[in-house]
């Protein structure tokens, strides 16, 4: 693709997430967009998030952690507040596994 | 100030460009020969002097020639972005480089630099027994490792097969919500 046109086409947003794996954030802020998260742990950690588009995979929250929200996330977080959580199937809840990961995919 | 070489040769392969190149290039080849015909003053003297006044004269009125001539805007295009998110259509006007390109995609990417992590861990992250402490220096080289293969990864994605056009993903969606949707029961709110 030529770059030096007068008009270029940008491919569509890729849709990859940037793996991170066997890591540990402690006392961090970390934006979760963008990236899938695996085996990681979370130490008094600020987690935000914007888009939504990020996975983690068994990862561990430790005490002290927090969540901000913001741009879209924060819409879909205030819908959730106001749902019936008693009726809410798994596939809206995150995954906890026994080791006390969890997953969110 | 911090020299950064990196952002010099960006500025440079943003501003070394048509009309721009031509002239820095002839005022290079212009200095080169008026330290050849100094070089070689006592061989031939009145040609030296000769030579220099000319050179010095196109060396000196050259810039003035750019800068008293008239402006030409279509020599620095007006840098445009356009992203229609739903559609997953991005348009960009008047970019030069790649690299300009990368931090386009990077934005329509969202991801931000990740901060230094604190450990490593070798087995679950559920353990701390498996951690290992990172020094700055190691929790630096893992972040830029990191952005280094998003930046590639971007960089490839610009130079891939342009994807299906967006009507072709729309009937794709319109397709999926045939069926049911799933979906979770609201709170009930009483006046």
């Amino acid at each position: 693709m030529s770059l030096t046109g007068p008009l270029s086409r940008l491919t569509p947003p890729p849709g990859y997430l940037q793996p991170i794996e066997n890591l540990v954030f402690k006392d961090k802020t970390i934006l979760l967009d963008g990236y899938r998260f695996k085996n990681c742990s979370f130490v008094n950690c600020v987690l935000l998030v914007s888009s939504g588009r990020f996975r983690l995979e068994e990862c561990f929250l430790h005490a002290g952690w927090w969540a901000n929200f913001e741009g879209n996330a924060l819409n879909v977080m205030k819908l959730a507040s106001i749902l019936d959580w008693s009726s809410v199937g798994a596939q809206y809840r995150a995954e906890w596994h026994p080791n006390g990961g969890v997953s969110i995919t | 100030m911090k020299f950064d070489p990196e952002n010099l040769l960006h500025n440079i392969e943003l501003r070394l460009r048509g009309r721009t190149a031509i002239f820095a290039v002839s005022e290079g080849v212009m200095v080169v020969a008026l330290w050849l015909v100094l070089k070689d003053y006592s061989t031939h003297p009145v040609l030296s002097i000769i030579g220099c006044s000319l050179l010095l004269l196109g060396i000196l009125g050259f810039p003035l020639l750019g800068l008293l001539g008239k402006a030409r805007p279509d020599e620095a295009p007006i840098k445009s972005f356009t992203n229609i998110e739903q559609l997953g259509v991005s348009i960009v006007h008047g970019i030069g480089s790649h690299r300009e390109m990368v931090q386009i995609m990077r934005a329509i990417w969202g991801g931000r630099r990740i901060p230094p992590p604190s450990y490593t861990v070798n087995g679950s992250a559920g353990n701390e027994k498996n951690y290992t402490a990172l020094n700055s220096e190691q929790a630096n080289a893992i972040v830029e490792q990191i952005e280094h293969e998003i930046d590639k990864l971007l960089g490839d994605a610009i130079t891939a097969p342009a994807p299906p056009t967006a009507d072709h993903q729309l009937e794709q969606s319109d397709s999926n919500t045939q069926g049911t949707l799933p979906g979770a029961k609201g709170k009930t709110f009483t006046p």
